[in-house]
């Protein structure tokens, strides 16, 4: 017996120390390396001393500061590398664009962004919550934008902080942009070109801030406040652009945060295909003067993609897929390539019945999934048909996401409108939060442009089940 | 006032003879015994005369008693002048005219007062040298029309564009574009005041101050080398040899107007400068204050009665060595249409099947145009001797035109926005030209002729304002009851302009070798200086705090510019460029005129030399640009004749035809789909045509012409896509190749005792090939698009133009029924494949007449068109599925606009003398 126990006792040991052993093991650490990453650098370094204008090449320098009193040309072959830190301040004095018919790499880092911005002579942020749109000058235009001509090869835009641009043209220095029409913050017209915008920040514009004729992109982890002042949309896609839209934070647009549509598609270009996940999208669509030109994201036109995880509050209207060629509310509507649009998993708070009533437009073909919340079966009438007229009152406050910082009831001095930056509000999700793991990852990115640390993506970050922009896991958006 | 004047000239004219007695006889061909109608018949230093008629005879009515000099004009015939003695009894003279033969070289510049009947225009036909088409001022004064541009339609193989209200604009001659044509006013070239292109607006041109309107088919060495399809050769009233009064004035009626208000506007404080420009500077800010509202403050017009003046008075003086026309027009109308559009989006779909038609909703359109059209017209000569002649010739063009479009936005919605745009557009065209010309008998066989010309057109669009209103329905808070709001939309003005100054001279010798040889050499140079201003602003109506603007009244409206930048002018737009050009030719010309043959024949050499300065940016290709080339171009006319009333013509000439100015320059107009721009490797088209025609010419104006044409064209510009660098595809006018273009013509004039029937037809065929987008799917399923190639006929050619008139003349009495056929043919041609937008064939029936009284010198006129209230309907050849919307009565086809613009009617008062 006694015998029995020691035996008993031995086989625990063993296994006791097996187990710590194991685990010991398994709690070992192989070395951990931190060095510094090389300074990349391209050409000669450019001048702080002379004011960029014309053609330039090589290295702008880490910390310096640049003063841009024309339009910049990064010629076909060229390069130009914009090192971290860099400040490129515009004068005002013209709606001044970087046309890049070569290569444009502006590498900032979490720790040392670039700012493409105006000096604070010329214009300052108004973070006054329910500021005058008409005097607010982020909807005026200081300078024009970053374009890639028909020939460009590719433009990477990390940690950089494009504020103010978006202006009213003087002699357009590109070719698909007319004399005198509104620039567009980053644009560019060349199927084959690569566009990264990562990990940024886009404020301001009078119109789109971002509208591809054409390219290949990854937009994701940025920013985007306050675009648009009468309307415009965060990404404006036209006919030819492919990529993922996804894990951007988006208030206060005019109209739409992604908008895809295949108009003037060309011989040897692509259909417009773009996956919209994981973004979060908080009070879009009130600075559209016109009636019925969408709030969240729109499929119109010809495009196809899908759209999944996607975090919509106060919305004007809810994902639009324009399914028959028509007029709405005065608008001629085009159909999009509709049996080629996945979607689901998507995601509707709203303040008010208005809204409500718009979370599966009226009018528009937007099927609702039984994925999405609020559960459409808990709000729609049975026997609902795609695009109907319903009565969404039971939902009006309901399923509320619980953002770390913003009110939900939004219940600002004025209106929804009013929130149209992140400023002191924190859109990161509370961990009781009914967004958190309600999503997919049953779908792939698109996998358009390369991954690299300087001519690439960094990471093209796969789906989330958390909902938005934020996902518990830290890897979303990192602003 | 004008009317007083009218009045007084009236009474001071209609003082009578009292002894008197009248003369009488026949006028024929010394050689053929032909009864030579038209040809007229006066008895110099006075106001008698008379006209030839169908019977070959004359009557000169009243002739006081005295002695008197007899002169008898022909074209084509030596002037016989005879004395004669009136007293109590009826004088009887029978005169025969011998042939002048050498007196109709090519298109002569001077002329006489008698050329503007009809059996006159018949002969000269005859005689020409090429081929042409003439229709004289009396034809002109007996048509429907009042504007040269609804002339040219009954003259065959010619067919018109007409603008929103119907009324005829550009003219396509025997199939080719309005790009393959130019005007000539008394034989020389004249600019045009459109913005981009060459060729000349002919609603410009009042019909009345015509002595003939020539359309030449065939051109000569000595004609300007630019035209393959034909020039128009506006021939003013010439200096006559006696004192010629005329005088119309007449009323009338849009039929339109009675089913709805003139909608009108004001244009008396619209500044012709735009605010930067009063400013003096493109650093000015403008200020809402700046613009004037009164293009937006849209006013019925009670009565819109349209009123139509012309006055010329002619004569020779001093001692008969200077003679002079004044001549003047007046014309102010108001003209309406109804349209409906079925609005096409700009990109097809590529599902069911490729390019299927895309509609975004109809849309109705409601014009109301205002017109005033001013032309004045000097010709004076001054005869120094026998041998020495000097011209001078003014002109001075003005149309102002007023245009005002109500566009409802569509009237199915029922919840949401419904815009109702405005558009009041001000236009002032003008063209004036001096011409100071001599005429020299150097030696018996050799003379000298030479002219030194100023032209001036220009265009000016200033205050072109765009104002739209949207209709907000929403749903009321009862849920039912639809709430409508109305608020303002943003504001556009615009300003353009265009000059386009000539300085020309001419100088042509030529040498009579032997009776009937005569040799020619001859040159011109031409400089010419072209530039275009264009200038916008969009005042914002976004009220503070970025809410929408509820409308009222415009007056209430507040405009403010947001964002600021908007108030800068936009003078850097592409529409603003200067273009100069320098054409120099030279040309020998042969000419044999013996037995039953006429050759004439020769070259002309013209070089070109043109140049631009655009608005785009240093660092783009072709911001200036300068093209030269020289082209020979040499031609050979052959007629032979086949009797005294017949000919048989067979020609050859080679013509070019330039780009537009603006063709040229590679500015680029971005668009949702596609971009536009120009082309500097544009190359001019040149033409090889060749023209047989047989001609009989059986009495008075009676003939039968019957022809044919082909047409051989290299380098047709049409639009098209073209890569001009790496995915920069863009919509352009290109080069495509050789076209052909060939037909068949047919006039015909016949009288049996008081009836007369006439009319034309014209067959064209033309093909060309053209690149065009196809938006579809590919094996995937993903859309795709590509550049195919389609065929198809020149934009504008209709297969079939013809024209019959109904015609009844009695003493005093004559009256027409005029039908006008406008086959099927291409209006807009579609940048994709299989959308082209094709016009319906079009029908219109006119009807005039004319009484006259007072022993001819009055006569009172009517003139009525659009009889049957013909619209005008335009189709794209697919099947149709649509249900629900108007004019839709076809599975073949989808009517995407249908144009209504009613009778119209003139009733006249004319004085002649």
């Amino acid at each position: 017996m006694q015998m029995k126990r020691q035996i008993q006792a031995g086989w625990l040991a063993a296994i006791v120390i097996t187990g710590l052993f194991a685990g010991l093991l398994g709690c070992s650490k192989s070395e951990s390396v931190q060095v510094s990453a090389p300074l990349y650098q391209v050409g000669q370094a450019v001048s702080t001393s002379t004011p960029l204008k014309g053609s330039i090449k090589g290295t702008l320098k880490a910390d310096s500061t640049y003063n841009v009193t024309g339009d910049v040309f990064i010629n076909e072959g060229d390069t130009l590398l914009i090192q971290p830190g860099v400040k490129v301040l515009f004068d005002g004095k013209g709606t001044w664009y970087f046309v890049v018919k070569g290569s444009l790499l502006s590498l900032g880092t979490q720790a040392k962004p670039i700012f493409f911005s105006v000096p604070s002579s010329v214009a300052v942020k108004n973070e006054t919550l329910g500021s005058d749109p008409t005097t607010d000058p982020a909807y005026k235009g200081f300078w024009g934008g970053i374009a890639g001509e028909t020939t460009f090869k590719n433009i990477i835009i990390k940690w950089t902080h494009l504020d103010f641009g978006g202006g009213k043209l003087g002699t357009s220095p590109v070719s698909f942009l007319a004399n005198g029409a509104n620039a567009y913050t980053l644009t560019s017209k060349n199927s084959d070109g690569v566009v990264v915008l990562e990990d940024s920040w886009v404020y301001g514009c009078i119109d789109d801030p971002c509208r591809p004729f054409g390219g290949k992109y990854n937009i994701m982890r940025n920013t985007f406040e306050k675009c648009g002042f009468t309307g415009g949309e965060a990404f404006n896609i036209k006919g030819g652009t492919v990529g993922n839209f996804a894990y951007n934070m988006i208030i206060g647009m005019a109209t739409n945060g992604p908008k895809a549509s295949n108009d003037g598609q060309a011989p040897n270009q692509p259909q417009t295909n773009i996956l919209m996940y994981n973004n979060t999208m908080v009070a879009n669509g009130y600075r559209r003067s016109a009636d019925g030109r969408g709030g969240s994201l729109n499929f119109e036109n010809g495009a196809k993609g899908g759209f999944y995880n996607n975090l919509m509050v106060d919305s004007k209207y809810g994902p639009r897929i324009v399914g028959a060629t028509a007029t709405y509310s005065g608008n001629a509507l085009v159909v999009a390539d509709t049996a080629n649009i996945k979607y689901g998993y998507n995601y509707n708070y709203v303040d008010s019945l208005k809204m409500a009533n718009q979370i599966y437009p009226v009018g528009f073909t937007t099927k609702p999934q039984p994925t999405d919340i609020p559960t459409p079966s808990t709000f729609l009438p049975a026997g609902y048909k795609v695009g109907q007229v319903y009565d969404g009152s039971a939902v009006v406050g309901k399923n509320n996401p619980l953002f770390v910082n913003f009110p939900l009831p939004y219940v600002a001095s004025k209106r929804v409108a009013d929130a149209s930056f992140v400023g002191n509000f924190n859109f990161r999700l509370q961990p009781t939060s009914p967004a958190l793991g309600k999503g997919t990852t049953s779908f792939t990115p698109l996998s358009v442009v390369p991954v690299n640390a300087n001519f690439g993506s960094t990471e093209i970050t796969p789906p989330s089940t958390d909902m938005g922009c934020y996902p518990a896991n830290g890897k979303g958006n990192l602003h | 006032m004008k009317r007083h004047l009218l009045f007084l000239l009236f009474s001071l004219l209609a003082i009578g003879a009292a002894m008197a007695a009248p003369v009488r006889g026949t006028i024929t061909d010394a050689r053929t015994g032909e009864s030579l109608v038209g040809a007229s018949v006066l008895l110099i230093n006075t106001r008698y005369g008379a006209t030839v008629g169908l019977d070959g005879s004359y009557l000169i009515k009243d002739v006081p008693a005295g002695p008197y000099k007899l002169a008898v004009r022909m074209i084509g015939y030596k002037t016989v002048e005879q004395d004669i003695s009136v007293g109590t009894a009826t004088v009887t003279k029978n005169i025969t005219l011998a042939e002048s033969g050498s007196d109709l070289s090519e298109v002569v510049v001077t002329g006489k007062g008698e050329r503007e009947s009809e059996s006159s225009t018949r002969k000269t036909e005859q005689k020409a040298d090429n081929v042409l088409n003439i229709i004289g001022a009396k034809a002109i004064s007996l048509l429907p029309d009042i504007t040269v541009a609804n002339v040219l339609q009954r003259v065959s193989g010619v067919s018109v564009v007409r603008n929103a209200t119907g009324d005829g604009q550009f003219a396509v001659i025997r199939g080719m574009d309005r790009r393959y044509n130019y005007t000539l006013v008394n034989g020389i070239k004249i600019p045009s005041p459109d913005n981009k292109n060459r060729y000349v607006p002919m609603d410009i041109f009042p019909a009345d101050l015509l002595e003939r309107l020539e359309v030449v088919k065939a051109l000569t060495p000595s004609m300007e080398g630019d035209a393959i399809g034909g020039a128009m050769n506006m021939v003013m009233r010439s200096a006559p040899d006696y004192l010629v009064v005329n005088a119309t004035v007449s009323g009338g009626y849009s039929q339109l107007l009675a089913t709805r208000p003139f909608s009108g506007f004001g244009a008396s404080n619209i500044n012709f400068k735009s605010p930067s420009e009063v400013a003096g500077s493109n650093l000015y800010a403008a200020k809402p204050s700046d613009f004037s509202l009164q293009t937006a403050q849209y006013q019925d017009v009670k009565v819109p009665v349209n009123s139509l003046l012309s006055l010329s008075i002619g004569n020779r003086v001093l001692n008969k060595r200077l003679g002079f026309l004044v001549g003047g027009s007046y014309q102010h109308t108001y003209r309406g249409s109804e349209s409906s559009f079925l609005r096409l989006y700009g990109q097809p779909a590529p599902d069911p099947v490729p390019n299927t038609p895309q509609f975004e909703f109809v849309e109705k359109r409601s014009y109301s145009y205002e017109q005033a059209r001013l032309g004045l017209n000097l010709k004076t000569d001054y005869v120094f001797n026998a041998n020495n002649r000097l011209s001078l010739y003014g002109l001075f063009m003005q149309l102002d035109d007023k245009q005002h479009r109500t566009v409802l936005g569509n009237q199915t919605v029922q919840i949401g926005d419904v815009t109702t745009t405005n558009r009041s557009v001000f236009r002032r065209q003008n063209i004036e030209n001096v011409t100071l010309q001599g005429d020299h008998t150097l030696t018996g066989k050799l003379k000298l002729n030479w002219s030194a010309v100023y032209s001036l057109a220009k265009s000016q669009t200033p205050n072109w304002t765009d104002l739209s209103v949207t209709s907000r329905t929403a749903v009321g808070p009862d849920g039912k009851t639809p709430q409508v709001t109305r608020y303002i939309d943003n504001i556009s003005y615009i300003w353009t302009r265009n000059n386009d100054r000539d300085l020309a001279g001419y100088a042509n010798l030529s040498y009579a070798l032997q009776p009937g040889i005569e040799l020619s050499v001859g040159g011109m140079y031409r400089d010419k200086n072209r530039d275009n201003y264009y200038n916008d602003y969009q005042l914002a109506t976004v009220l503070p705090g970025g809410d929408r603007q509820v409308f009222t009244t415009i007056d209430k409206a507040i405009f403010s510019f947001r964002p600021e930048s908007y108030a800068y002018p936009d003078s850097t737009n592409a529409n603003n460029y200067m273009a100069k050009e320098q054409v120099g030719a030279g040309y020998v010309q042969g000419k044999y005129d013996r037995g039953n043959w006429q050759i004439l024949g020769g070259v002309r050499a013209e070089n070109t030399h043109q140049s631009y300065v655009s608005q785009l940016p240093v660092t783009a290709i072709g911001k200036t640009g300068s093209i030269s080339y020289l082209d020979i171009l040499p031609s050979l006319h052959l007629k032979y004749r086949l009797s005294a009333r017949e000919n048989l013509r067979l020609s050859y000439f080679r013509g070019i035809s330039r780009p537009g100015y603006f063709e040229l320059v590679p500015a680029s107009f971005p668009g949702d789909f596609y971009t536009e721009s120009g082309n500097f490797n544009l190359k001019h088209s040149v033409a090889d045509n060749i023209d047989a025609r047989y001609e009989f010419f059986p009495r008075g104006s009676e003939q039968l012409l019957v022809g044919a044409f082909v047409k051989n064209i290299q380098n047709p510009i049409e639009y098209g896509f073209s890569d001009l660098a790496q995915n920069n595809i863009v919509y352009q006018p290109i080069n495509y190749g050789n076209a052909l273009n060939y037909g068949a013509e047919l006039v015909f004039s016949r009288y049996i005792s008081n009836w007369g029937v006439s009319g034309n037809y014209t067959y064209t065929h033309s093909r060309i090939t053209t690149t065009k987008r196809v938006y579809g799917r590919d094996a995937n399923g993903s859309t795709v698009v590509t550049n195919e190639q389609q065929t198809r006929p020149l934009q504008g050619q209709s297969d079939h133009i013809a024209n019959l008139s109904l015609i009844y003349k009695k003493a005093g009495f004559d009256a027409q029924l005029a039908w006008v056929y406008t086959g099927k043919r291409i209006n807009i041609v579609s940048a994709y494949k299989d959308l082209d937008y094709w016009q319906r064939g079009t029908s219109q029936v006119d009807f005039s007449a004319e009484k006259r009284f007072g022993g001819g010198r009055f006569s009172v006129f009517a003139k009525l068109t659009n009889l049957l209230n013909n619209p005008i309907i335009v189709d794209i050849l697919r099947p149709n599925t649509l249900v629900g919307y108007p004019d839709q009565n076809s599975k073949n086809r989808i009517t995407v606009q249908k144009d209504v613009f009613n009778q119209t009617y003139l009733l006249g008062l004319r004085y002649k003398r």
